[in-house]
C-alpha cells in the first residue's frame, strides 16, 4: 500500500515541499501585499515584507464585502447540494442502470458544456425574465443546470470504475434500483461527493458572469462586490488582496473540512461484506 | 417478479434522469440553437437582426488573421495546461496517497489556489511574470537574480508566439490541485485487495501503478481531461486579468467576447462560439465513444 | 347664498316663480309654492332615471326655496315628444323664461321655436338646443375646458416617451361628447406629435394625430371607434376588446382618456384586471359618488367636478336678467348649427386625491359620511416609494466617490426615490459590458446608464433604439444655455438630444517627470519632431523615454499621434470620411507612431495604464501619454503637481483639446421613467456636477461650474476647454462607433505583433469602409 523503498517514504517530502513552494509563492505575495499600505504597493518592492502588520486593509475589505457574504451563502449552498445530488443520481443511472440510449445521453449531456457561456447570455436573460424567475433563485437554477454536465460526468466515471459484481450481488438479494443506490453506492461515493462538492462550491462561489447578470445589486454575491472593489481606474491592490483572501476563506474551510473525507478503504469493506 | 421489478426500475431510471435532460435540452441546446441561428445572420449592432448571411461569418473567420492567432494560442494553451495539470495532479495524488503526515495540509494547500478570485490571481501572476529588465526587474526574474539563477530569466507572457504558455503556467497553478483531488478520490476508491494481490505476485510498486492503477483510473482521467479541456477552451478571465486584452495572447473566447460586446458583431461572435463547440465535437466525441466502448467490453 | 347686491333681483325671481306655480294646472308641481306667486320660469329636465337630474331637481328646488321663488319642473322621460308637450304646457301657463335641458339637442328645436313664438326667453341648460335661432342663452359648463382638464391631467402625469394612450369618448349623438373630445385633443395632440403618447386603440386617431385641430367630421370618425355611448357596459366591452387586441408591449403604464365617471369606472375595472397593465391613469367627469370612492381607493385617478349648484345658480341668474329686461353676462358663444348662442361657461374643477377633501367634501358637494377610507387616503394610496436603477462602471477610487457625492445631492432633492446603484467595475477582465448589452437585448434595461458622449452613444444606443430623446428636459432645465455648444451635436441625432453629459476629460495629455527632463537638459516638446529628438536624447543618456502600457493605451497613444501629425481638421476628417485613411497623411502619421513606439518600454504588454503612469512619477521614465484621469491617480499616490509630474498637450496638439465625456441616458422602456428623469435632472445640474467632478478629477460638462472648487491641473484644463479647438477621442467612444473601434483595435493588435505599417494602414482603411463612413 505504500511505496516500499529502503529510504522509507520520507524522500517523498522532497518533491512535495518543492511543489508546496511553487503553490505558496503567489500566496505569499497576496498575504504580504494585503498588509501593505497603498503607497507601498510597487512592483520593485513586491517581494519585500510590509513595514508593519496592520489589519486596516482586511477591515476595510470586510466592511465592503460583508453585505454580500450572506447572499453568497444563500446561493452557493442550495446550488451545490442540488446539483451534486442530481449529478450523483444521473451518474448512477448512466453508469450502472443503463437504459436504451444511455450511452448517447451521456455524451449529449457532456458536450453542451463546451459552449462559452458568454454567447448564450441573451437567451438566458430572456428565458429567466419570461419565466418570471428572479434574483437568487434564478442564479441557483443556473448553477444547478450548468453544473449538471460536470457533476454527472464525475459521478458517472466514478461509478463506472466500480466492479459490476457489487450490484449483481445486491440484485440477487432482491434490492431494487433505489435500494442499491441508497445502501450500496451512496456510502462508497463519499470521495466522489467530495470532489464534486469542491467543484460546485468553488465555481458557484467564484462565479461572476451569471451572478452579475441574473441578480440585482441587493442580491449580488461576494464576487461582484470583490470585482467592484477593483475600481475601474485606481485599484487599491492591497485592499483587493486582503479582500480576495477573505473571500477565499469559506471555500478553504470547505476544502479542509471535506478533505477529511478522502477516506480509504470504503470499497474494501463492501466487497468483503 | 424479478422481471417486473427490473422493468419498474428501468422506467424509474428514465423518470429520474429526465428533469436533467430537459434542463440541458432547454438551457444548453435550446440556447445553442439560438446561437447557431445568430451565427448565420448579419446581426451587427444592438438591434437583433436575423437577416440570413449563410456561412459567411464562418468563412470570414477562416481568413481572419486574428482568428489564426487564436487557434494557435488555444492549441498551445490547451496542450500545456491540460497535460501539465494532469501530470502534476496525478503525481501529487500518488505522493499524497502514501499516508504521509501532513497530508491534510498539503492537500488543502494544493487546492487552495482554485478558491482565489481570478482578478487577484491575474494581478499576482502579472507581477510575478513581469518581463522588465534592468533596475525595474521584478517578479520571478528578480527572484531568480536573488538566487543567482539568472539563466532562468525570461520574458514570460510577452515572449513572442509562446507567451500564452506562460499564462498556462498560472492556470496550472490554479487547477492542478483540483486534478489532484480527482485522482486522489479515484485512488482511494481502488480496493486495497487489488494491490495486495499484485504485490504477492511480485509486482514492483512502479508496475502496480503502471499496469493496475493507471488503467483503473482511466475514467478519472477522462473526467479530468474533459473538465480541464472545457476550461482551456473557454479561458478568458485569467488571460484578461493577467495581460489585458491584447492580440498576442488572444484566444477564441476573448475574440468572441470582444467582437460581440465591444464591437457588436453578434453574428461573428456566435460563429466563434459554435466553432469552439464543433472543435470539441471533433476531439472529444470519438474519445468518449472509445471509452464507453472499452467499458462495455470490460 | 346670494350676494346682497343682487337681493332685489332675487326678490323678483321669487315673485316670478310664485307666478309660475300659481298658474300651474294639471301638471304635477315639483314645488309647493305660495298660491300667490305667479309662475314666470318653467324648467324642463330630461329624465328622472338618471341620478344627475334628480340631483338637479333637488338643487333647483333648494336654490329657489332658499330664495323664496317658485318654478315648475317637468321631466321629459327621454321622450322628445313629451318634452315638446311639457314646453307647450309651460308656455300656456304663461312662463316668461324657459330653462330647458333638451333630451335631444336637435329634436328640441321645435319646442324652442314654439317658445320663441310665444315670446318666451329660452335658456338652454347644460345641453345645447341645435339648429334653431330660437335659443337666447346657454348655461353650461365649458365642455371644451372639461376635456382640456382631463387631458392636462394625463399630460402632467406622463413622463418619458411612448406612453400608451387609450382614448374613449361619449355618445356620437351628443354635442358635448364632441366638445369634451375637442378640448382633450387640443391638449393631447402636441404630446402625441412629440412622442410622449402613442395612441393604441384608434386607427382613425392615429391617422389624424398630426392635425392640431380636427373638424367635426374628423372627430366623428374617431368617435365612431371609441364611443362608449355614455354607457357602462358599452365602455367595459370596448375597453376589454381593446385590451385583447393590444400586445403586452402596448400596455405597461397606460394613460386613459375616459369621458365621464360612469365610463371611467367601467374602463378602470377592465384595465385593472389585465395582467400586463402595470399602472393606469384614468380621467373622469361629474364627481359621482361612486367615482369619488374610486378615487379615494386609488382605482380612478381624477374626475372633473362640475358643481351643479354653480350651474343652477348661473341659470337662475340668467333667467332673472331676462325678466328684468337685461341681457345676461356673456363671455363666450357656442354655435348650435344655426347661430352663435351667447353664454358664460361655469367653472370646472379637476379633482384627484390631492384636493378631493377640499373640493368635494369641505365644499359640501358630498358629505364625508358617504365615503370610506377618506382619513387614510393621504397615507395609503401614496404611491410606493419609487426607485431608480443607474448602471455605471464607477465602483472605486475618485469615480465612485464622485458618483456617491452626486447621489447625495440627488437624495436630498428627491428623498422619495431610492437610488439603486448598479455599478459594475468595467476594469480589466470583467464582463460588465456584456451585462448591459445582454440586459438591453433581453428587454430588461436599467433606468439609466453611463455612456460616452459621441458615437458610442449615437452609433450604438441610439442606433439600437435603446435610449429616449431628452429635448424636453433640456428645454425645461435651460441646459442648452449652459452646456458647451461643441458638445450638443455629439449627443444629438436627427434633432434629438440623447444624453446628459456630466464631465469632460482630456485625452491628449503628455505627462512628464520635470526632474528627469531638467537633469537631461530636455525641454517640454511641442511638436512631434521635438518630441522624437527629445526621446532620442533621453535614450542616449540611458533614460527610458516613454512609458506605455497594455494594448488599449497603445490605441490611446495612436489617436494622439494621429491628431498631432494630421492636425485637428484632418483628424476630424478621418471620422467623417473626408480624410483618406489610405492616403499619404495617414501614412506619415503612422510612421511617426512607429517612431514613437520605438522609444517605449519593452514590457509594455505586461503593464496596466497605472503601472505605466507610475513609471513617470517614480522617475523611471520621462514621458507618458494618458488621459487626465492619470492626474487623479498621481494625487492618490500622494504626488505633487509641477514637482513630481508636469503636463502639456501631446506634441503637435497644442491648442487642441481632445476630449471624452461621460453621460447618462434614459432607457427606452425604463421601469421608472419619472425617477430616472429626476436623476438626470441632478446629473445635469450645477449642484450635481460641482459635487461630482472635483472628486472624480474631471471638469464639469456645464460651463458655469465654480472654478475655485478644482485643483491646479483641472483649472488649466477648464481654461483650455474654453479656448481650444475641441476634437473627440477614438479610444473613449467619441468619434467612432463601437464596431469601428473594435476593428481598429484588432488591426492595431495585429500591427503590434507584426510591425507591418502597410498592412496596418490597409486594415484601418478597410475598417472605415466596413463600419465607418468611408465608401
Amino acid at each position: 500500500m505504500k511505496l516500499n523503498l529502503r529510504l522509507g517514504k520520507n524522500w517523498i517530502y522532497l518533491p512535495l515541499v518543492f511543489m508546496a513552494i511553487f503553490y505558496l509563492i503567489p500566496m505569499y505575495l497576496m498575504v504580504i501585499t494585503g498588509f501593505k499600505s497603498f503607497a507601498e504597493v510597487d512592483l520593485k518592492t513586491m517581494w519585500d515584507l510590509p513595514h508593519g502588520i496592520a489589519f486596516d486593509n482586511f477591515l476595510e475589505a470586510f466592511t465592503k464585502l460583508s453585505p454580500s457574504l450572506w447572499n453568497s451563502f444563500m446561493m452557493v449552498i442550495p446550488a451545490t447540494l442540488i446539483s451534486s445530488a442530481l449529478g450523483s443520481l444521473n451518474g448512477f443511472i448512466l453508469a450502472k442502470w443503463k437504459f436504451k440510449g444511455a450511452d448517447i445521453i451521456f455524451p449529449f449531456i457532456l458536450f453542451g458544456m463546451f459552449i462559452p457561456y458568454q454567447s448564450i447570455l441573451i437567451p438566458l436573460v430572456q428565458f429567466m425574465s419570461a419565466a418570471g424567475i428572479k434574483g437568487l433563485a434564478g442564479l441557483v437554477l443556473a448553477h444547478v443546470i450548468y453544473g449538471i454536465p460536470i457533476t454527472t460526468l464525475t459521478f458517472r466515471n466514478y461509478y463506472a470504475s466500480l466492479p459490476q459484481e457489487l450490484l449483481e450481488a445486491a440484485k440477487i438479494d432482491g434490492a431494487d434500483m433505489l435500494g442499491i443506490y441508497r445502501y450500496i453506492l451512496l456510502p462508497i461515493s463519499i470521495p466522489s461527493f467530495v470532489v464534486v462538492l469542491i467543484w460546485q462550491f468553488t465555481s458557484a462561489w467564484n462565479d461572476f458572469l451569471f451572478a452579475v447578470i441574473l441578480t440585482g445589486n441587493k442580491e449580488w454575491p461576494i464576487t461582484v462586490a470583490l470585482n467592484n472593489m477593483a475600481g475601474s481606474q485606481i485599484i487599491a491592490w492591497n485592499v483587493q488582496m486582503a479582500g480576495s483572501l477573505l473571500a477565499a476563506l469559506p471555500p478553504l474551510l470547505i476544502y479542509i473540512f471535506l478533505g477529511r473525507y478522502f477516506l480509504r478503504g470504503l470499497l474494501a469493506g463492501s466487497l468483503k461484506g | 417478479m424479478m422481471k417486473m421489478l427490473r422493468d419498474k426500475d428501468r422506467y424509474l431510471s428514465v423518470i429520474l434522469i429526465s428533469p436533467s435532460i430537459l434542463a440541458v435540452l432547454i438551457f444548453i441546446y435550446g440556447f445553442i440553437a439560438w446561437s447557431m441561428r445568430v451565427s448565420l445572420s448579419k446581426w451587427k449592432g444592438l438591434t437583433a437582426d436575423y437577416t440570413w448571411n449563410g456561412l459567411n461569418n464562418y468563412i470570414n473567420l477562416f481568413s481572419d488573421p486574428r482568428f489564426h492567432v487564436d487557434i494557435r494560442n488555444t492549441l498551445i494553451f490547451t496542450g500545456v495546461f491540460v497535460i501539465g495539470s494532469i501530470l502534476l495532479g496525478f503525481f501529487l495524488a500518488v505522493f499524497l496517497d502514501q499516508g504521509l503526515k501532513g497530508e491534510g495540509f498539503f492537500r488543502s494547500l494544493f487546492i487552495f489556489p482554485m478558491a482565489i478570485s481570478y482578478i487577484v490571481t491575474g494581478v499576482i501572476w502579472r507581477w510575478l511574470m513581469n518581463p522588465a529588465l534592468g533596475s525595474r526587474t521584478s517578479g520571478f526574474n528578480l527572484l531568480f537574480s536573488y538566487l543567482h539563477l539568472d539563466f532562468l530569466k525570461n520574458a514570460w507572457h510577452t515572449t513572442p508566439n509562446w507567451g500564452i504558455a506562460a499564462i498556462a503556467l498560472a492556470a496550472i497553478w490554479q487547477m492542478s490541485g483540483y486534478t489532484m483531488a480527482l485522482y486522489l478520490a479515484g485512488l482511494r476508491a481502488i480496493p486495497g485487495e487489488l494491490r495486495e494481490a499484485a504485490q504477492i505476485d511480485g509486482a514492483t510498486e512502479l508496475q502496480i501503478y503502471r499496469y493496475i492503477m493507471v488503467p483503473l483510473l482511466s475514467p478519472v482521467t477522462l473526467s479530468a481531461l474533459i473538465i480541464l479541456g472545457h476550461m482551456s477552451l473557454k479561458v478568458f478571465d485569467l488571460i484578461v486579468a493577467i495581460a489585458g486584452k491584447q492580440l498576442p495572447l488572444d484566444v477564441p473566447a476573448i475574440y468572441m467576447w470582444q467582437t460581440t460586446f465591444d464591437g457588436l458583431f453578434y453574428g461573428r461572435g456566435a460563429a466563434i462560439g459554435i466553432l469552439l463547440l464543433l472543435s470539441v465535437a471533433v476531439l472529444i466525441i470519438p474519445y468518449i465513444r472509445y471509452t464507453l466502448k472499452t467499458e462495455t467490453e470490460q | 347664498m346670494f350676494k346682497k347686491s343682487s337681493l332685489y333681483v332675487l326678490m323678483a325671481v321669487l315673485f316670478i316663480a310664485a307666478a309660475i306655480l300659481s298658474a300651474c294646472g294639471g301638471a304635477a308641481p315639483a314645488t309647493q309654492a305660495p298660491a300667490t306667486s305667479k309662475l314666470a320660469v318653467g324648467i324642463v329636465l330630461p329624465t328622472k332615471d338618471e341620478p344627475r337630474w334628480i340631483q338637479d331637481e333637488t338643487r333647483f328646488k333648494d336654490a329657489l326655496t332658499a330664495a323664496g321663488y317658485d318654478a315648475e319642473i317637468l321631466f321629459s322621460q327621454g321622450d322628445s315628444a313629451k318634452e315638446k308637450a311639457n314646453v307647450e304646457a309651460l308656455i300656456t301657463k304663461g312662463v316668461k323664461v324657459l330653462i330647458i335641458c333638451p333630451q335631444d339637442g336637435a329634436a328640441a328645436a321645435a319646442a324652442a321655436d314654439a317658445a320663441r313664438a310665444a315670446g318666451v326667453k329660452v335658456i338652454s341648460y347644460d345641453r345645447l338646443i341645435r339648429d334653431t335661432d330660437a335659443v337666447d342663452y346657454y348655461v353650461t359648463f365649458d365642455s371644451v375646458a372639461v376635456g382640456a382638464a382631463q387631458a392636462q391631467y394625463l399630460v402632467d402625469k406622463a413622463s418619458g416617451t411612448a406612453n400608451p394612450l387609450y382614448l374613449y369618448a361619449g355618445a356620437a349623438s351628443d354635442n358635448n361628447a364632441f366638445l369634451f373630445f375637442e378640448g382633450a385633443w387640443n391638449v393631447l395632440q402636441p404630446k402625441i406629435a412629440d412622442g410622449t403618447f402613442v395612441i393604441k386603440n384608434s386607427s382613425e386617431a392615429v391617422a389624424l394625430q398630426s392635425k392640431a385641430t380636427l373638424t367635426r367630421d374628423e372627430m366623428g370618425k374617431i368617435l365612431g371607434q371609441v364611443t362608449t355611448n355614455w354607457d357602462f357596459n358599452t365602455a367595459k366591452n370596448l375597453a376589454e376588446s381593446n385590451l385583447t387586441a393590444a400586445a403586452a408591449a402596448d400596455k405597461g403604464n397606460v394613460f386613459i382618456l375616459a369621458p365621464n365617471d360612469g365610463t371611467a369606472r367601467a374602463i378602470a375595472d377592465a384595465f385593472g384586471a389585465d395582467k400586463d397593465v402595470k399602472s393606469f391613469v384614468v380621467t373622469g367627469q361629474d364627481a359621482e359618488k361612486a367615482s369619488v370612492q374610486y378615487i379615494i381607493d386609488g382605482k380612478q385617478s381624477m374626475t372633473v367636478l362640475k358643481d351643479v349648484r354653480t350651474l343652477v345658480k348661473d341659470a337662475i341668474t340668467a333667467a332673472v336678467a331676462y325678466l328684468e329686461g337685461k341681457t345676461p353676462e356673456q363671455t363666450n358663444t357656442y354655435n348650435n348649427g344655426k347661430i352663435d348662442v351667447p353664454a358664460k361657461p361655469s367653472e370646472v374643477v379637476a379633482v384627484d386625491q390631492a384636493n378631493l377633501k377640499a373640493a368635494v367634501i369641505d365644499s359640501g358637494y358630498w358629505p364625508a359620511s358617504d365615503f370610506t377610507g377618506l382619513d387614510t387616503m393621504g397615507a395609503a394610496p401614496a404611491p410606493a416609494k419609487s426607485q431608480v436603477e443607474v448602471f455605471s462602471w464607477w465602483t472605486g477610487g475618485g469615480e465612485a466617490a464622485g458618483l456617491d457625492a452626486m447621489i447625495k445631492v440627488f437624495a436630498a432633492k428627491s428623498p422619495e426615490i431610492e437610488f439603486i446603484n448598479s455599478a459594475v467595475a468595467g476594469g480589466a477582465g470583467t464582463n460588465a459590458r456584456a451585462v448591459l448589452a445582454s440586459r438591453l437585448q433581453a428587454g430588461d434595461p436599467p433606468d439609466s446608464w453611463q455612456g460616452h458622449a459621441g458615437q458610442e452613444l449615437i452609433g450604438t444606443y441610439v442606433a439600437g433604439k435603446q435610449i429616449e430623446p431628452l429635448n424636453d428636459l433640456y428645454t425645461a432645465q435651460g441646459w442648452l444655455d449652459v452646456m458647451p455648444k461643441t458638445l450638443i451635436p455629439l449627443i444629438s441625432d436627427g434633432g434629438n438630444i440623447y444624453s446628459v453629459p456630466v464631465n469632460i476629460h482630456r485625452a491628449n495629455v503628455l505627462w512628464y517627470n520635470p526632474k528627469v527632463l531638467t537633469d537631461n537638459g530636455v525641454a517640454v516638446p511641442t511638436t512631434v519632431e521635438e518630441w522624437l529628438t527629445a526621446m532620442e536624447t533621453l535614450k542616449g543618456k540611458g533614460v527610458q523615454p516613454l512609458a506605455l502600457g497594455e494594448q488599449w493605451t497603445k490605441m490611446h497613444l495612436l489617436e494622439t499621434v494621429l491628431l498631432g501629425t494630421l492636425g485637428a481638421e484632418k483628424y476630424n476628417g478621418l471620422w467623417d470620411g473626408s480624410t483618406d485613411w489610405a492616403g499619404a497623411d495617414v501614412k506619415a502619421a503612422l510612421d511617426n507612431y512607429v517612431k514613437v513606439l520605438s522609444y517605449a518600454n519593452t514590457d509594455s504588454a505586461s503593464l496596466s495604464w497605472q503601472d505605466a503612469a507610475q513609471l513617470v512619477v517614480n522617475g523611471d521614465a520621462a514621458f507618458n501619454v494618458m488621459g487626465d484621469w492619470a492626474e487623479g491617480y498621481f494625487r492618490e499616490l500622494g504626488k505633487t503637481p509641477n514637482t513630481d509630474y508636469g503636463w502639456a498637450p501631446v506634441p503637435g496638439t497644442v491648442g487642441v483639446f481632445q476630449f471624452l465625456s461621460d453621460s447618462f441616458v434614459l432607457a427606452v422602456g425604463a421601469p421608472h421613467p419619472e425617477a430616472a428623469t429626476a436623476w438626470l435632472t441632478i446629473a445635469g445640474s450645477k449642484e450635481g456636477q460641482e459635487a461630482f467632478n472635483p472628486v472624480k478629477g474631471s471638469i464639469c460638462a456645464r460651463t458655469d461650474c465654480d472654478k475655485t472648487l478644482f485643483g491646479v491641473y483641472l483649472q488649466s484644463a477648464m481654461d483650455d476647454w474654453a479656448s481650444n479647438t475641441v476634437v473627440g477621442s477614438l479610444t473613449h467612444g467619441v468619434v467612432a462607433n463601437d464596431s469601428w473601434k473594435s476593428e481598429i483595435d484588432t488591426a492595431l493588435g495585429l500591427f503590434i505583433a507584426d510591425s507591418n505599417v502597410e498592412t496596418f494602414q490597409g486594415a484601418l482603411a478597410a475598417a472605415c469602409k466596413n463600419s465607418g463612413p468611408c465608401k
